[in-house]
């Protein structure tokens, strides 16, 4: 049985754009991956900022409701306090 | 028995038009087939490229500001988030009142990964940052 040259080319042509298939797959799971990753450490770099934001917060609470000067001490070396903004 | 066996089978049914011509229209119907394939897979390809072009372009743009980003944390932000972490935890050793606010922190330190002990930390409570200039020492009032 002959083969025509025409069902060899689409053949190739099939297998060509398989293996490109396959690759451009590949490279895209793979990127998407990379900037998941990205995504997560900068979320995690924003969830721990927020987070220490709250503890300041917490502590600047802790600090109105008991004075004492350590803690005043501790808030200002960070550039905190626990007064209102002078008018 | 023997001339039964060694007659060779005869083929007439290949040999008629009819035959040929479904043969002819199953070529026709694969290679109508392998044209319809070769067009969807090659559109496939092309959508994947161009999703490949899209996610490189997104991860170039975003890893630069990533990058900042985690550049100025682990740098600037994570020393000091530290230190003042490691401060109220002294802190809270000549205070005890401020025991149930970093019983509430303690966790979270944790699941950050670090590993925060008082007496491991040399900076005592009230004392300035890294970076900042130390200040005098005054007793604390209650």
């Amino acid at each position: 049985m002959k083969n025509s040259p025409l069902m060899t080319i689409l053949l190739a042509l099939l297998a060509i754009s398989a293996l490109l298939s396959l690759y451009f797959c590949y490279t895209y799971i793979r990127k998407s991956g990379e900037i998941r990753q990205l995504e997560f450490h900068v979320s995690e770099v924003n969830r721990r900022t927020a987070g220490i934001n709250a503890l300041m917060n917490d502590v600047i609470e802790y600090s109105k409701h008991t004075p004492n000067r350590d803690i005043d001490r501790l808030l200002e070396s960070f550039g905190l306090t626990n007064r209102p903004p002078a008018k | 028995m023997n001339e039964i066996e060694n007659k060779p089978v005869s083929t007439p049914a290949l040999e008629t038009p009819d035959l040929r011509e479904q043969i002819q229209s199953l070529r026709h119907l694969v290679g109508s087939v392998l044209i319809l394939m070769v067009m969807v897979s090659g559109t496939l390809t092309i959508f994947l490229l161009r999703q490949m072009k899209t996610a490189s372009t997104q991860l170039d743009a975003y890893r630069a500001q990533a990058n900042n980003v985690m550049g100025i944390y682990r740098q600037q932000q994570e020393p000091l988030m530290l230190d003042f972490a490691k401060r109220i935890q002294l802190y809270g050793q000549t205070h005890p009142d401020i025991a149930p606010l970093l019983a509430k922190w303690d966790p979270v330190f944790t699941n950050w990964g670090w590993k925060i002990s008082a007496q491991s930390s040399a900076t005592p409570a009230g004392a300035p940052p890294a970076g900042v200039a130390p200040r005098s020492n005054t007793p604390s009032k209650k």
